[in-house]
Protein backbone atom coordinates (compact mmCIF):
# COMPACT_ATOMS: atom_id res chain seq x y z
CA UNK A 1 0.00 0.00 0.00
CA UNK A 2 2.93 2.30 0.72
CA UNK A 3 3.82 1.78 -2.66
CA UNK A 4 -0.02 2.68 -4.25
CA UNK A 5 0.90 6.25 -2.00
CA UNK A 6 4.61 6.95 -4.27
CA UNK A 7 3.15 6.14 -7.15
CA UNK A 8 0.14 8.49 -6.50
CA UNK A 9 2.34 10.94 -5.24
CA UNK A 10 4.51 10.59 -8.62
CA UNK A 11 1.25 11.17 -10.48
CA UNK A 12 0.08 14.40 -9.15
CA UNK A 13 3.47 16.08 -9.27
CA UNK A 14 4.03 14.56 -13.00
CA UNK A 15 0.96 15.74 -14.46
CA UNK A 16 2.13 19.51 -14.88
CA UNK A 17 2.06 19.81 -18.58
CA UNK A 18 5.19 21.85 -18.93
CA UNK A 19 7.77 22.33 -16.31
CA UNK A 20 8.41 26.31 -15.96
CA UNK A 21 10.45 28.54 -13.97
CA UNK A 22 9.43 32.11 -13.16
CA UNK A 23 11.84 34.55 -15.23
CA UNK A 24 13.49 37.18 -13.46
CA UNK A 25 13.13 39.56 -15.89
CA UNK A 26 12.81 43.78 -15.82
CA UNK A 27 10.09 44.44 -13.66
CA UNK A 28 8.20 47.43 -15.45
CA UNK A 29 6.46 49.60 -13.11
CA UNK A 30 3.47 50.14 -15.12
CA UNK A 31 0.07 49.60 -13.86
CA UNK A 32 -3.02 49.44 -16.64
CA UNK A 33 -4.65 53.14 -17.56
CA UNK A 34 -8.24 53.84 -15.74
CA UNK A 35 -10.78 53.25 -18.32
CA UNK A 36 -14.55 53.77 -17.75
CA UNK A 37 -15.57 50.75 -19.15
CA UNK A 38 -19.28 52.32 -19.48
CA UNK A 39 -21.58 49.50 -19.83
CA UNK A 40 -25.84 48.92 -20.36
CA UNK A 41 -25.97 45.69 -18.75
CA UNK A 42 -29.88 45.53 -18.62
CA UNK A 43 -30.32 47.71 -21.72
CA UNK A 44 -33.55 46.75 -23.98
CA UNK A 45 -34.63 44.49 -21.21
CA UNK A 46 -37.16 46.87 -19.57
CA UNK A 47 -39.65 49.23 -21.26
CA UNK A 48 -38.88 52.53 -18.84
CA UNK A 49 -35.20 51.72 -17.37
CA UNK A 50 -31.77 50.97 -18.19
CA UNK A 51 -28.64 51.32 -15.88
CA UNK A 52 -25.68 52.60 -16.81
CA UNK A 53 -22.19 51.57 -15.16
CA UNK A 54 -18.55 52.86 -15.14
CA UNK A 55 -15.17 52.02 -13.28
CA UNK A 56 -15.06 54.14 -10.26
CA UNK A 57 -12.19 56.23 -10.31
CA UNK A 58 -9.81 56.54 -7.13
CA UNK A 59 -7.39 58.79 -7.47
CA UNK A 60 -7.06 61.99 -5.17
CA UNK A 61 -7.27 64.83 -8.30
CA UNK A 62 -11.12 63.05 -8.85
CA UNK A 63 -13.70 66.05 -9.26
CA UNK A 64 -16.71 64.48 -10.49
CA UNK A 65 -18.33 62.42 -13.36
CA UNK A 66 -20.74 63.96 -15.53
CA UNK A 67 -23.00 62.58 -17.82
CA UNK A 68 -24.75 64.10 -20.27
CA UNK A 69 -27.66 62.93 -22.49
CA UNK A 70 -28.03 64.17 -25.79
CA UNK A 71 -31.18 65.49 -25.33
CA UNK A 72 -29.31 67.94 -23.37
CA UNK A 73 -30.01 66.70 -19.45
CA UNK A 74 -26.78 67.24 -17.68
CA UNK A 75 -26.24 65.32 -14.41
CA UNK A 76 -23.20 65.77 -12.34
CA UNK A 77 -21.91 63.07 -9.72
CA UNK A 78 -19.57 64.50 -7.52
CA UNK A 79 -19.18 61.34 -5.33
CA UNK A 80 -16.31 59.10 -6.86
CA UNK A 81 -17.04 55.25 -5.13
CA UNK A 82 -20.72 55.88 -7.39
CA UNK A 83 -20.37 53.53 -10.51
CA UNK A 84 -23.77 53.33 -11.64
CA UNK A 85 -26.35 55.44 -12.75
CA UNK A 86 -30.23 54.41 -13.34
CA UNK A 87 -32.19 56.33 -16.15
CA UNK A 88 -35.59 56.73 -16.82
CA UNK A 89 -37.01 56.62 -20.24
CA UNK A 90 -39.88 55.63 -22.58
CA UNK A 91 -40.38 52.27 -24.17
CA UNK A 92 -38.70 51.55 -27.34
CA UNK A 93 -36.11 54.78 -26.77
CA UNK A 94 -32.33 55.13 -27.38
CA UNK A 95 -30.19 57.56 -25.79
CA UNK A 96 -26.90 58.06 -26.28
CA UNK A 97 -24.82 59.11 -22.74
CA UNK A 98 -21.75 61.29 -22.91
CA UNK A 99 -19.58 60.35 -20.24
CA UNK A 100 -17.06 62.43 -18.94
CA UNK A 101 -14.55 62.17 -15.93
CA UNK A 102 -13.36 65.46 -14.75
CA UNK A 103 -10.11 65.24 -13.01
CA UNK A 104 -6.59 66.72 -13.60
CA UNK A 105 -7.15 65.40 -17.07
CA UNK A 106 -10.46 64.72 -18.20
CA UNK A 107 -11.42 61.71 -19.85
CA UNK A 108 -14.53 60.79 -22.17
CA UNK A 109 -16.47 58.19 -23.31
CA UNK A 110 -19.97 57.73 -24.75
CA UNK A 111 -22.51 54.99 -24.95
CA UNK A 112 -25.54 54.15 -26.38
CA UNK A 113 -28.33 52.59 -24.16
CA UNK A 114 -32.13 51.98 -25.05
CA UNK A 115 -35.74 50.66 -23.42
CA UNK A 116 -37.28 47.54 -25.56
CA UNK A 117 -40.59 48.22 -27.26
CA UNK A 118 -43.92 47.13 -24.97
CA UNK A 119 -44.73 43.78 -26.27
CA UNK A 120 -48.00 43.54 -28.87
CA UNK A 121 -49.54 41.01 -29.59
CA UNK A 122 -48.66 38.62 -32.64
CA UNK A 123 -49.57 36.53 -34.98
CA UNK A 124 -52.64 38.70 -35.53
CA UNK A 125 -55.32 37.11 -37.89
CA UNK A 126 -58.57 39.04 -39.27
CA UNK A 127 -61.08 36.23 -41.10
CA UNK A 128 -64.59 37.36 -42.64
CA UNK A 129 -67.37 35.22 -42.11
CA UNK A 130 -69.05 34.33 -45.50
CA UNK A 131 -72.06 34.14 -43.92
CA UNK A 132 -72.85 37.16 -41.99
CA UNK A 133 -69.96 39.06 -42.67
CA UNK A 134 -68.54 39.47 -39.80
CA UNK A 135 -64.84 39.61 -39.25
CA UNK A 136 -63.36 37.32 -36.19
CA UNK A 137 -59.50 38.62 -34.89
CA UNK A 138 -57.43 35.68 -33.51
CA UNK A 139 -54.09 36.92 -31.63
CA UNK A 140 -51.14 35.87 -29.77
CA UNK A 141 -51.73 37.54 -26.58
CA UNK A 142 -48.98 39.53 -25.16
CA UNK A 143 -46.29 38.58 -23.07
CA UNK A 144 -45.96 42.04 -21.61
CA UNK A 145 -45.91 42.41 -17.79
CA UNK A 146 -48.81 40.99 -16.13
CA UNK A 147 -48.30 44.27 -13.65
CA UNK A 148 -48.30 46.85 -16.27
CA UNK A 149 -50.98 45.34 -18.63
CA UNK A 150 -54.13 47.48 -18.64
CA UNK A 151 -56.12 46.91 -21.81
CA UNK A 152 -55.93 45.68 -25.81
CA UNK A 153 -57.96 48.23 -28.00
CA UNK A 154 -59.91 46.89 -31.18
CA UNK A 155 -59.02 49.07 -33.75
CA UNK A 156 -60.58 49.16 -37.65
CA UNK A 157 -60.04 50.92 -40.57
CA UNK A 158 -61.20 51.29 -43.99
CA UNK A 159 -57.83 52.61 -45.36
CA UNK A 160 -54.70 50.89 -43.96
CA UNK A 161 -52.87 53.28 -42.32
CA UNK A 162 -54.49 55.60 -41.14
CA UNK A 163 -58.53 56.95 -39.95
CA UNK A 164 -58.75 53.87 -37.63
CA UNK A 165 -61.63 54.00 -35.06
CA UNK A 166 -61.97 51.89 -31.61
CA UNK A 167 -64.20 49.35 -32.01
CA UNK A 168 -63.60 47.79 -28.34
CA UNK A 169 -61.78 47.07 -25.70
CA UNK A 170 -60.59 43.82 -23.44
CA UNK A 171 -59.26 44.38 -20.01
CA UNK A 172 -57.86 40.65 -19.48
CA UNK A 173 -54.51 40.16 -20.99
CA UNK A 174 -55.26 36.17 -22.10
CA UNK A 175 -57.92 37.77 -23.95
CA UNK A 176 -57.24 36.18 -27.71
CA UNK A 177 -60.11 36.66 -29.78
CA UNK A 178 -62.41 39.42 -30.79
CA UNK A 179 -65.49 39.29 -33.29
CA UNK A 180 -66.42 42.46 -35.24
CA UNK A 181 -70.18 42.99 -36.04
CA UNK A 182 -70.34 46.34 -37.31
CA UNK A 183 -69.24 45.93 -41.00
CA UNK A 184 -70.59 46.06 -44.13
CA UNK A 185 -71.08 42.94 -46.55
CA UNK A 186 -68.41 43.13 -49.14
CA UNK A 187 -66.27 45.69 -47.59
CA UNK A 188 -62.44 45.61 -47.32
CA UNK A 189 -61.70 46.45 -43.78
CA UNK A 190 -57.96 46.65 -41.36
CA UNK A 191 -57.41 46.02 -38.07
CA UNK A 192 -54.86 46.24 -35.09
CA UNK A 193 -54.56 45.75 -31.56
CA UNK A 194 -52.92 47.74 -29.27
CA UNK A 195 -51.70 46.63 -26.06
CA UNK A 196 -51.86 49.60 -23.67
CA UNK A 197 -49.84 49.59 -20.09
CA UNK A 198 -50.74 51.34 -17.18
CA UNK A 199 -48.93 53.99 -17.68
CA UNK A 200 -50.87 54.52 -20.68
CA UNK A 201 -48.38 53.42 -23.07
CA UNK A 202 -48.82 51.40 -25.90
CA UNK A 203 -47.94 49.15 -29.02
CA UNK A 204 -49.57 48.57 -31.72
CA UNK A 205 -49.97 44.81 -33.65
CA UNK A 206 -49.54 44.73 -37.16
CA UNK A 207 -52.25 45.61 -39.70
CA UNK A 208 -54.51 42.84 -40.74
CA UNK A 209 -57.60 43.16 -43.18
CA UNK A 210 -60.61 40.92 -43.16
CA UNK A 211 -60.27 39.76 -47.41
CA UNK A 212 -56.59 40.42 -48.48
CA UNK A 213 -52.67 39.22 -47.70
CA UNK A 214 -50.80 42.40 -48.49
CA UNK A 215 -47.54 41.55 -49.25
CA UNK A 216 -44.89 44.49 -50.08
CA UNK A 217 -41.61 43.44 -51.49
CA UNK A 218 -38.90 44.34 -48.82
CA UNK A 219 -35.34 45.07 -48.70
CA UNK A 220 -32.96 45.73 -45.76
CA UNK A 221 -28.80 45.95 -45.76
CA UNK A 222 -26.76 46.05 -42.34
CA UNK A 223 -23.18 47.78 -42.29
CA UNK A 224 -21.20 47.08 -39.21
CA UNK A 225 -17.80 48.91 -38.16
CA UNK A 226 -14.83 47.71 -37.39
CA UNK A 227 -12.48 50.82 -36.46
CA UNK A 228 -14.22 51.67 -33.24
CA UNK A 229 -13.03 51.08 -29.55
CA UNK A 230 -15.76 49.53 -27.19
CA UNK A 231 -18.47 49.57 -29.65
CA UNK A 232 -19.22 48.38 -33.26
CA UNK A 233 -21.89 50.61 -35.00
CA UNK A 234 -24.39 49.39 -37.07
CA UNK A 235 -26.18 51.00 -39.47
CA UNK A 236 -29.04 49.77 -42.09
CA UNK A 237 -31.12 50.84 -45.36
CA UNK A 238 -34.46 49.50 -46.19
CA UNK A 239 -37.29 50.80 -48.98
CA UNK A 240 -40.31 50.47 -46.97
CA UNK A 241 -42.04 54.41 -46.44
CA UNK A 242 -42.55 55.24 -43.02
CA UNK A 243 -46.49 53.87 -43.03
CA UNK A 244 -45.53 50.60 -43.95
CA UNK A 245 -42.62 50.18 -41.44
CA UNK A 246 -43.24 48.29 -38.45
CA UNK A 247 -40.13 47.24 -36.40
CA UNK A 248 -36.56 46.22 -37.45
CA UNK A 249 -35.24 43.55 -35.04
CA UNK A 250 -31.06 43.45 -34.45
CA UNK A 251 -30.21 39.40 -33.85
CA UNK A 252 -26.28 39.01 -32.66
CA UNK A 253 -23.93 36.00 -32.11
CA UNK A 254 -20.28 35.17 -31.91
CA UNK A 255 -20.21 32.31 -33.59
CA UNK A 256 -19.68 31.84 -37.58
CA UNK A 257 -21.54 28.75 -37.26
CA UNK A 258 -24.86 29.92 -35.86
CA UNK A 259 -27.30 31.72 -37.54
CA UNK A 260 -27.84 34.99 -35.56
CA UNK A 261 -31.00 35.13 -35.78
CA UNK A 262 -31.51 31.85 -33.67
CA UNK A 263 -29.39 33.86 -30.87
CA UNK A 264 -29.13 36.98 -29.37
CA UNK A 265 -32.26 39.43 -29.57
CA UNK A 266 -29.96 42.91 -29.40
CA UNK A 267 -32.92 45.46 -30.13
CA UNK A 268 -35.73 46.26 -31.20
CA UNK A 269 -36.29 49.41 -33.45
CA UNK A 270 -39.74 50.67 -33.70
CA UNK A 271 -38.58 54.17 -34.76
CA UNK A 272 -38.79 54.35 -38.63
CA UNK A 273 -36.07 57.39 -38.39
CA UNK A 274 -33.77 55.90 -36.80
CA UNK A 275 -30.92 53.73 -38.91
CA UNK A 276 -28.30 53.30 -36.65
CA UNK A 277 -26.98 51.62 -33.26
CA UNK A 278 -23.47 51.80 -31.83
CA UNK A 279 -23.53 48.29 -30.13
CA UNK A 280 -21.28 48.11 -26.99
CA UNK A 281 -23.26 45.43 -25.04
CA UNK A 282 -20.60 42.95 -24.23
CA UNK A 283 -18.55 43.58 -26.91
CA UNK A 284 -15.43 42.53 -25.48
CA UNK A 285 -12.50 43.67 -27.30
CA UNK A 286 -11.79 43.03 -31.13
CA UNK A 287 -13.80 39.93 -30.70
CA UNK A 288 -16.21 39.96 -33.88
CA UNK A 289 -19.88 39.79 -33.71
CA UNK A 290 -22.31 38.51 -36.51
CA UNK A 291 -25.35 40.58 -37.34
CA UNK A 292 -28.84 39.63 -38.93
CA UNK A 293 -32.01 42.15 -39.16
CA UNK A 294 -35.09 41.45 -39.55
CA UNK A 295 -36.98 43.52 -41.13
CA UNK A 296 -40.69 43.69 -40.44
CA UNK A 297 -43.64 45.89 -42.61
CA UNK A 298 -47.10 46.92 -41.12
CA UNK A 299 -48.86 43.61 -42.78
CA UNK A 300 -46.40 41.24 -41.28
CA UNK A 301 -44.17 40.46 -44.27
CA UNK A 302 -40.73 39.83 -42.90
CA UNK A 303 -37.46 40.24 -44.77
CA UNK A 304 -34.02 39.50 -43.43
CA UNK A 305 -30.30 41.30 -44.21
CA UNK A 306 -27.76 39.29 -44.99
CA UNK A 307 -25.20 38.33 -42.11
CA UNK A 308 -22.71 41.05 -41.67
CA UNK A 309 -19.78 40.98 -38.81
CA UNK A 310 -18.45 43.59 -37.52
CA UNK A 311 -16.33 43.81 -34.53
CA UNK A 312 -14.75 46.55 -31.93
CA UNK A 313 -11.42 48.34 -32.42
CA UNK A 314 -8.69 45.84 -30.79
CA UNK B 1 -5.25 -6.18 -4.47
CA UNK B 2 -2.03 -4.28 -4.19
CA UNK B 3 -0.75 -5.87 -7.52
CA UNK B 4 -3.65 -4.09 -9.34
CA UNK B 5 -3.89 -0.94 -8.07
CA UNK B 6 0.02 -0.48 -8.42
CA UNK B 7 -0.61 -1.86 -11.89
CA UNK B 8 -3.58 1.06 -12.34
CA UNK B 9 -1.10 3.47 -11.05
CA UNK B 10 1.38 2.26 -13.60
CA UNK B 11 -0.66 2.56 -16.35
CA UNK B 12 -1.82 5.84 -15.63
CA UNK B 13 1.60 7.06 -15.48
CA UNK B 14 2.69 6.01 -18.29
CA UNK B 15 -0.45 7.03 -20.24
CA UNK B 16 -0.79 10.38 -18.48
CA UNK B 17 2.74 11.73 -17.30
CA UNK B 18 5.46 10.18 -19.88
CA UNK B 19 7.57 12.87 -19.09
CA UNK B 20 8.75 11.46 -15.74
CA UNK B 21 10.64 8.79 -17.28
CA UNK B 22 12.14 11.15 -20.36
CA UNK B 23 12.96 13.88 -18.08
CA UNK B 24 16.73 13.44 -18.53
CA UNK B 25 16.41 14.12 -22.35
CA UNK B 26 14.03 17.27 -21.86
CA UNK B 27 16.08 18.96 -19.20
CA UNK B 28 15.93 22.35 -20.80
CA UNK B 29 13.51 25.32 -21.43
CA UNK B 30 12.51 25.74 -24.67
CA UNK B 31 10.08 29.08 -24.60
CA UNK B 32 8.20 32.35 -22.65
CA UNK B 33 5.33 31.57 -21.66
CA UNK B 34 3.52 34.85 -20.66
CA UNK B 35 0.15 35.33 -19.72
CA UNK B 36 -1.36 38.53 -20.16
CA UNK B 37 1.15 40.42 -18.23
CA UNK B 38 4.24 40.16 -20.22
CA UNK B 39 6.02 41.88 -23.45
CA UNK B 40 9.06 42.30 -24.85
CA UNK B 41 11.20 45.09 -26.60
CA UNK B 42 14.22 45.28 -28.29
CA UNK B 43 17.21 47.68 -27.23
CA UNK B 44 20.93 48.85 -28.83
CA UNK B 45 21.53 49.07 -25.20
CA UNK B 46 20.81 47.35 -21.88
CA UNK B 47 17.58 49.45 -21.47
CA UNK B 48 18.03 52.89 -23.13
CA UNK B 49 18.20 52.92 -27.29
CA UNK B 50 14.96 51.67 -28.32
CA UNK B 51 16.22 49.20 -31.40
CA UNK B 52 14.57 51.58 -34.64
CA UNK B 53 14.78 50.00 -37.77
CA UNK B 54 15.03 52.45 -40.77
CA UNK B 55 16.07 50.42 -43.52
CA UNK B 56 15.31 47.31 -44.38
CA UNK B 57 15.09 44.38 -42.10
CA UNK B 58 13.60 40.92 -41.57
CA UNK B 59 11.99 39.99 -38.04
CA UNK B 60 10.49 36.81 -37.16
CA UNK B 61 8.94 34.88 -34.30
CA UNK B 62 7.70 31.33 -33.71
CA UNK B 63 4.54 31.16 -31.24
CA UNK B 64 1.97 29.71 -29.90
CA UNK B 65 -1.62 31.21 -28.76
CA UNK B 66 -3.83 30.16 -25.58
CA UNK B 67 -7.03 30.07 -24.48
CA UNK B 68 -7.81 33.45 -22.11
CA UNK B 69 -11.50 33.80 -20.67
CA UNK B 70 -10.95 37.37 -21.27
CA UNK B 71 -12.95 38.59 -24.48
CA UNK B 72 -9.82 40.38 -25.76
CA UNK B 73 -7.87 40.27 -28.41
CA UNK B 74 -4.39 39.36 -27.94
CA UNK B 75 -1.35 41.20 -29.77
CA UNK B 76 1.29 39.19 -30.93
CA UNK B 77 3.34 41.44 -32.59
CA UNK B 78 3.26 45.73 -32.68
CA UNK B 79 5.23 47.60 -35.73
CA UNK B 80 5.26 51.30 -34.72
CA UNK B 81 6.55 54.63 -36.10
CA UNK B 82 5.74 57.78 -36.18
CA UNK B 83 2.06 57.16 -37.85
CA UNK B 84 2.26 53.82 -37.90
CA UNK B 85 0.51 51.55 -35.81
CA UNK B 86 0.57 48.39 -37.34
CA UNK B 87 -0.40 45.91 -35.08
CA UNK B 88 -1.36 41.72 -35.85
CA UNK B 89 -3.87 40.29 -33.25
CA UNK B 90 -5.90 37.17 -32.65
CA UNK B 91 -9.80 36.81 -32.75
CA UNK B 92 -10.37 36.02 -29.31
CA UNK B 93 -13.24 34.19 -30.50
CA UNK B 94 -12.68 32.73 -33.90
CA UNK B 95 -9.50 30.84 -33.26
CA UNK B 96 -8.07 30.69 -36.60
CA UNK B 97 -8.21 34.12 -37.04
CA UNK B 98 -5.67 36.81 -36.95
CA UNK B 99 -6.36 40.67 -37.45
CA UNK B 100 -4.06 43.22 -38.96
CA UNK B 101 -4.84 47.06 -37.69
CA UNK B 102 -3.12 49.75 -38.78
CA UNK B 103 -3.83 52.74 -36.36
CA UNK B 104 -7.90 52.52 -36.44
CA UNK B 105 -7.88 50.73 -39.89
CA UNK B 106 -8.87 47.21 -40.16
CA UNK B 107 -6.17 45.68 -42.99
CA UNK B 108 -6.93 42.39 -43.92
CA UNK B 109 -8.17 39.20 -41.65
CA UNK B 110 -6.54 35.89 -42.01
CA UNK B 111 -8.25 33.10 -41.38
CA UNK B 112 -6.14 30.27 -41.26
CA UNK B 113 -6.83 26.25 -42.80
CA UNK B 114 -5.16 24.45 -40.28
CA UNK B 115 -3.72 26.38 -37.54
CA UNK B 116 -5.59 27.61 -34.22
CA UNK B 117 -4.10 29.88 -31.69
CA UNK B 118 -6.04 28.87 -28.70
CA UNK B 119 -3.56 25.43 -28.34
CA UNK B 120 -0.24 25.49 -26.75
CA UNK B 121 1.27 22.95 -28.44
CA UNK B 122 0.84 24.23 -31.92
CA UNK B 123 3.56 26.59 -33.16
CA UNK B 124 3.56 29.03 -35.88
CA UNK B 125 6.40 30.98 -37.72
CA UNK B 126 5.40 34.90 -38.49
CA UNK B 127 7.84 36.68 -40.47
CA UNK B 128 7.77 40.59 -41.09
CA UNK B 129 10.13 42.00 -43.89
CA UNK B 130 10.98 45.45 -44.86
CA UNK B 131 12.24 45.80 -48.29
CA UNK B 132 12.43 49.27 -50.28
CA UNK B 133 9.60 50.89 -48.05
CA UNK B 134 7.46 48.28 -48.39
CA UNK B 135 6.68 45.75 -45.14
CA UNK B 136 5.38 42.08 -46.10
CA UNK B 137 3.71 39.95 -43.62
CA UNK B 138 3.30 36.06 -43.92
CA UNK B 139 3.36 32.85 -42.26
CA UNK B 140 4.54 29.49 -42.53
CA UNK B 141 0.88 27.90 -42.15
CA UNK B 142 -2.02 28.01 -45.26
CA UNK B 143 -3.92 30.93 -45.15
CA UNK B 144 -6.79 33.11 -46.50
CA UNK B 145 -7.45 36.80 -46.78
CA UNK B 146 -11.26 38.13 -46.03
CA UNK B 147 -10.64 40.17 -49.31
CA UNK B 148 -9.14 40.10 -53.29
CA UNK B 149 -5.72 40.17 -52.03
CA UNK B 150 -2.68 37.94 -52.93
CA UNK B 151 -0.58 39.20 -50.28
CA UNK B 152 -0.11 41.07 -46.88
CA UNK B 153 2.26 43.63 -48.17
CA UNK B 154 1.43 47.69 -47.75
CA UNK B 155 3.99 50.69 -48.55
CA UNK B 156 5.64 52.29 -45.54
CA UNK B 157 8.39 54.47 -45.42
CA UNK B 158 9.09 55.04 -41.28
CA UNK B 159 11.40 54.22 -39.35
CA UNK B 160 9.70 51.46 -36.79
CA UNK B 161 10.56 49.63 -33.45
CA UNK B 162 9.24 46.45 -33.08
CA UNK B 163 7.20 45.01 -29.98
CA UNK B 164 6.14 41.20 -29.26
CA UNK B 165 2.92 40.51 -27.31
CA UNK B 166 1.58 43.78 -26.85
CA UNK B 167 0.49 46.94 -28.44
CA UNK B 168 1.71 50.06 -25.89
CA UNK B 169 -1.07 52.74 -25.67
CA UNK B 170 0.62 56.18 -24.50
CA UNK B 171 3.33 54.08 -23.10
CA UNK B 172 0.96 51.64 -21.28
CA UNK B 173 0.56 47.75 -22.47
CA UNK B 174 -2.29 46.50 -23.82
CA UNK B 175 -3.81 43.33 -25.72
CA UNK B 176 -1.25 41.35 -24.06
CA UNK B 177 -0.64 37.92 -25.59
CA UNK B 178 -1.41 35.36 -24.03
CA UNK B 179 0.76 31.79 -25.19
CA UNK B 180 4.58 30.86 -25.71
CA UNK B 181 7.03 32.60 -27.39
CA UNK B 182 9.17 30.03 -28.91
CA UNK B 183 11.78 32.09 -31.02
CA UNK B 184 12.69 35.50 -32.25
CA UNK B 185 15.45 36.31 -34.37
CA UNK B 186 16.54 39.59 -36.00
CA UNK B 187 18.16 40.41 -39.56
CA UNK B 188 19.29 43.92 -40.62
CA UNK B 189 18.44 42.88 -44.46
CA UNK B 190 14.78 41.61 -46.08
CA UNK B 191 15.73 38.05 -46.67
CA UNK B 192 15.08 36.54 -50.09
CA UNK B 193 11.89 34.64 -50.13
CA UNK B 194 13.72 31.09 -50.99
CA UNK B 195 15.53 31.81 -47.09
CA UNK B 196 11.75 32.55 -45.84
CA UNK B 197 10.82 29.20 -47.68
CA UNK B 198 13.37 27.54 -46.15
CA UNK B 199 12.44 28.60 -42.47
CA UNK B 200 9.18 27.64 -43.33
CA UNK B 201 9.76 24.23 -44.14
CA UNK B 202 12.69 24.00 -41.63
CA UNK B 203 11.49 25.02 -38.12
CA UNK B 204 14.54 24.03 -36.51
CA UNK B 205 17.23 25.60 -38.97
CA UNK B 206 18.03 29.49 -40.03
CA UNK B 207 20.44 28.48 -42.54
CA UNK B 208 21.24 25.26 -44.79
CA UNK B 209 24.74 25.02 -43.84
CA UNK B 210 27.44 27.39 -41.79
CA UNK B 211 28.96 29.42 -44.74
CA UNK B 212 25.46 30.80 -45.50
CA UNK B 213 25.97 34.53 -46.77
CA UNK B 214 22.45 35.44 -45.02
CA UNK B 215 23.95 34.76 -41.43
CA UNK B 216 26.05 37.47 -41.66
CA UNK B 217 22.85 39.58 -41.54
CA UNK B 218 21.69 38.12 -38.35
CA UNK B 219 21.74 40.24 -35.68
CA UNK B 220 19.38 38.94 -32.98
CA UNK B 221 18.38 35.54 -32.28
CA UNK B 222 16.47 34.34 -28.91
CA UNK B 223 15.44 30.68 -29.20
CA UNK B 224 14.88 30.93 -25.31
CA UNK B 225 16.60 27.40 -24.83
CA UNK B 226 18.12 27.52 -21.71
CA UNK B 227 19.38 24.47 -19.13
CA UNK B 228 16.44 23.77 -16.62
CA UNK B 229 19.08 24.93 -13.89
CA UNK B 230 19.16 28.54 -14.99
CA UNK B 231 16.22 30.61 -14.19
CA UNK B 232 16.60 33.26 -17.15
CA UNK B 233 17.53 33.33 -20.41
CA UNK B 234 20.42 35.76 -21.75
CA UNK B 235 19.14 38.50 -23.65
CA UNK B 236 21.85 39.64 -25.10
CA UNK B 237 23.11 38.46 -28.58
CA UNK B 238 26.24 39.19 -30.31
CA UNK B 239 26.19 39.21 -34.09
CA UNK B 240 29.25 37.85 -36.06
CA UNK B 241 30.77 41.78 -35.79
CA UNK B 242 30.43 41.31 -31.85
CA UNK B 243 27.53 44.42 -31.79
CA UNK B 244 25.41 43.44 -29.21
CA UNK B 245 21.34 43.46 -29.41
CA UNK B 246 19.31 43.28 -26.38
CA UNK B 247 15.16 41.87 -25.61
CA UNK B 248 13.96 42.96 -22.71
CA UNK B 249 11.35 41.23 -21.03
CA UNK B 250 8.97 43.73 -19.38
CA UNK B 251 6.20 42.00 -16.40
CA UNK B 252 3.83 43.97 -15.50
CA UNK B 253 3.12 44.54 -11.73
CA UNK B 254 0.95 41.84 -10.84
CA UNK B 255 1.76 39.19 -13.36
CA UNK B 256 4.85 36.61 -13.87
CA UNK B 257 6.47 35.07 -16.73
CA UNK B 258 7.79 31.90 -16.92
CA UNK B 259 10.19 29.83 -18.69
CA UNK B 260 8.63 26.39 -20.03
CA UNK B 261 9.79 23.11 -21.89
CA UNK B 262 6.96 23.74 -24.43
CA UNK B 263 8.17 24.18 -27.99
CA UNK B 264 7.99 23.47 -31.52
Amino acid sequence: MKFSYLFLFLFIIGCDDFPSSVIDSDQAEIDYNYTMDLKGLNTGSYTNVCTLYWNQYNELDFQYYSLNLISNNLINIENSLVNKFVFQMNPASFEKIYFDLIADDIISDSIEIYTRPILPVKKLTAAANAESWNTTLYWENSNEDENKFEKYKILRSEMPYDNYILIGELENQSDSTFIDTLTVWGQEYFYKVETITVDNYSRSSIIKSNIFDNSLSNEININASNNLSGRINLNWNHNLQENEFYQIEIWRTNSQNIDPINDFLLATITDYQKNTLDDSYLIGDGMTWFYKLKLKDNFGNITFSEKQAGNSLP
Amino acid sequence: MKNILLLIFIILIQTSCIDIFTSNEENYYESIHIQGGGWLKFYEDNSINELTFENDFTFQVWFSGQLNTNDEANCILSLNGLNTNINIYRNPTIHNQLMVYDNTSLISILEFNNFVFNQNESFILLTVRKSQNQICIDFNNDYTYNDSRNSLCFDNNETLNLIVGANLENDYPENLWYGYIDEIRLWDVALQDSIINFHNMNPDKISSSYNDEHLTNLIGLWDFRIDMEQESFSNIFLDIYQNPIFINLYTLDSAINKMSQNGR
